[in-house]
């Protein structure tokens, strides 16, 4: 376990100075919430959205995008410097490397969605004067919730970019990227309509997540030396 | 301690080992030498448990390095890339790794090895900011930085201008000095015959040879005399009589230019007398000795011109 932390402590400090992924997670993630938020705030010939449907889609969109781009930090990086061969004669397993760069990513990833939430919360409350709390089941989307989905993406991608060739990453890296922006964007549209969040909705996604993390953990004891230093190049 | 046994590995169709077997015995240097693309790394790669032996085994203290996570503590590495993390800098680089080799005390031991490599100075610049001998120096000190039983060196001095060749080098033989095992992958020939008890040539996939460096020495104890006749006509003859001769190890000719190598209990003046005895004009002669390159490169020639 030690090694385990040696780990996502250093994964974790680098990706915290990484200006670029750290400026665009936060322009992100306050520009998001801030953009987002305003739809609580009535306006005329529009119905104002619900702070639930908001957070429900945001923290989820907001999560996944730094995760996609921190994982790329985390994993690719260190195939591209190549230092992954070194890493892999001390005394780490695969399992351990990987599990500690995905603690790394998901606590990033993590703080960056529960700031979006928290911009969301209190913009509107800042304009408006009153405060809007969220429901419960969306407080559990939010607290485990997401941090186990952050977890299990960053725990599948981070499998993914082991496994393959620089140019099959770079391939998948299109087609992620297309589909994160959907999200973003689709989310916004969501907020728009009628959507209420129900514990069924909060359920169905975790469990979805809780699936996710296990299979990328099965996935990793695949995972050999021979199939990463073979894609280094 | 280290056996290599009938190493076979294939990527595809493509053998790139094909049976190797040597062993390297505690406290030896062993030079691993061979052209470009002989499988040196891949053999690294396979001692290390990075690769997958398609055929056959190669243990340390009898174990699969690939298997056994805590026997990997005694083992150092510097492979073809030196192993650092760019954005950190030289000391976080020496921490990081000390931390995960589990060292106690790691902060006196970096620094001891930051002073030990004359990088005290740059220890708080980040590593991509470094010169390729720089990074070097430092990927060496990250490599013993857990004090290994056995160093694998791969390429150490490659790429390096003279100077940090010089410096690379004279830090492996001050490493040498303190009882590690160390398996040195080099082009260097001159590094290799320093400082190596034993050695053994890759080429294409087949050790080409194995021994100690004494035994090598006593086999290069050899004299190769360069000989310049007046005329090609007078060289074929030469060359012709030379052959007869039952201390003659080998001999060749190119236009008036003979290469002979002789045994070291004679001597080129053995050959002049030959020679003017048969009324064959003789401009020039001179002798050389022979070396761990002429070796590497009779070996190596001699195979491409087997095929």
């Amino acid at each position: 376990m030690n090694r385990i932390l040696i780990i996502a402590g250093k994964e974790f400090r680098e990706l915290l100075h990484d200006k670029r992924t750290m400026g665009t997670g936060l322009i992100f993630a306050v520009l998001f919430g801030i953009i987002y938020s305003l739809r609580t705030v009535n306006t005329e010939g529009s119905e104002p959205a619900s702070i639930d449907s908001i957070l429900f889609f945001l923290s989820a969109a907001i999560g996944f995008f730094m995760t996609y781009i921190s994982t790329g930090q985390v994993f690719l990086r260190e195939k591209v410097e190549k230092v992954i061969e070194t890493l892999m004669c001390t005394p780490v397993n695969l399992r351990q490397i990987w599990l500690g760069k995905v603690m790394a990513v998901a606590g990033i990833a993590y703080g960056l969605a529960l700031l979006t939430s928290i911009v969301a919360v209190v913009t509107p409350a800042l304009l408006s004067g009153s405060l809007m709390l969220p429901g419960i089941e969306v407080i559990f989307h939010i607290i485990p919730g997401i941090f186990i989905f952050i977890t299990a993406i960053a725990g599948l991608l981070g499998f993914i970019q082991l496994l393959l060739g620089m140019r099959e990453n770079r391939i998948l890296n299109f087609v992620i990227f297309a589909p994160v922006f959907g999200l973003l964007y689709g989310s916004g549209y969501a907020i728009g309509s009628s959507f209420t969040v129900s514990w069924l909705q909060v359920l169905i996604p975790f469990g979805v997540s809780i699936l996710m993390l296990l299979v990328s953990g099965f996935l990793v004891r695949h995972l050999n030396k021979e199939r990463i230093v073979t894609t280094i190049t | 301690m280290i056996e290599v046994q009938n190493l076979v590995k294939k990527f595809g169709s493509a053998t790139v080992l094909d049976g190797i077997s040597f062993g390297v015995q505690e406290g030896e240097i062993f030079g691993f030498l061979g052209p470009n693309g002989a499988g040196k790394t891949t053999t690294i790669r396979i001692i290390l448990g990075l690769l997958r032996a398609t055929e056959g085994a190669a243990l340390v203290w009898g174990k699969d390095l690939g298997e056994d996570d805590e026997i990997r503590n005694r083992v150092g590495v510097l492979l073809e890339y030196d192993g650092l993390y760019e954005r950190m800098t030289a000391r976080q680089n020496l921490e990081y790794f000390a931390r995960l080799y589990n060292v106690k005390d790691y902060t006196a031991k970096v620094q001891k090895l930051l002073d030990f490599t004359g990088l005290a100075e740059r220890k708080d610049d980040p590593v991509g900011k470094f010169s390729r001998g720089m990074r070097r120096k430092l990927g060496l000190a990250r490599a013993i930085i857990h004090e290994p039983d056995v160093l694998f060196l791969d390429e150490p001095s490659a790429g390096l201008d003279p100077e940090a060749q010089k410096i690379v080098r004279d830090l492996i033989v001050q490493l040498s000095q303190e009882k590690i095992t160390i398996f040195l992958n080099s082009h260097d020939l001159d590094e290799i015959e320093r400082i190596c008890s034993s050695i053994a040539i890759l080429q294409k996939g087949r050790i080409r040879i194995h021994d100690s460096m004494e035994n090598l020495k006593s086999k290069m104890e050899t004299h190769i005399v360069h000989i310049v006749m007046t005329n090609e006509e007078m060289a074929q003859k030469a060359l012709s009589l030379l052959h007869s001769l039952d201390y003659m190890h080998d001999c060749s000719r190119r236009r008036r230019e003979i290469t002979a190598t002789i045994g070291s209990s004679k001597t080129p003046s053995v050959l002049l007398s030959a020679l003017m005895e048969q009324g064959l004009e003789v401009e020039e002669i001179k002798k050389t000795s022979r070396s761990l390159e002429d070796l590497y490169l009779e070996i190596t020639r001699s195979e491409q011109s087997n095929e």
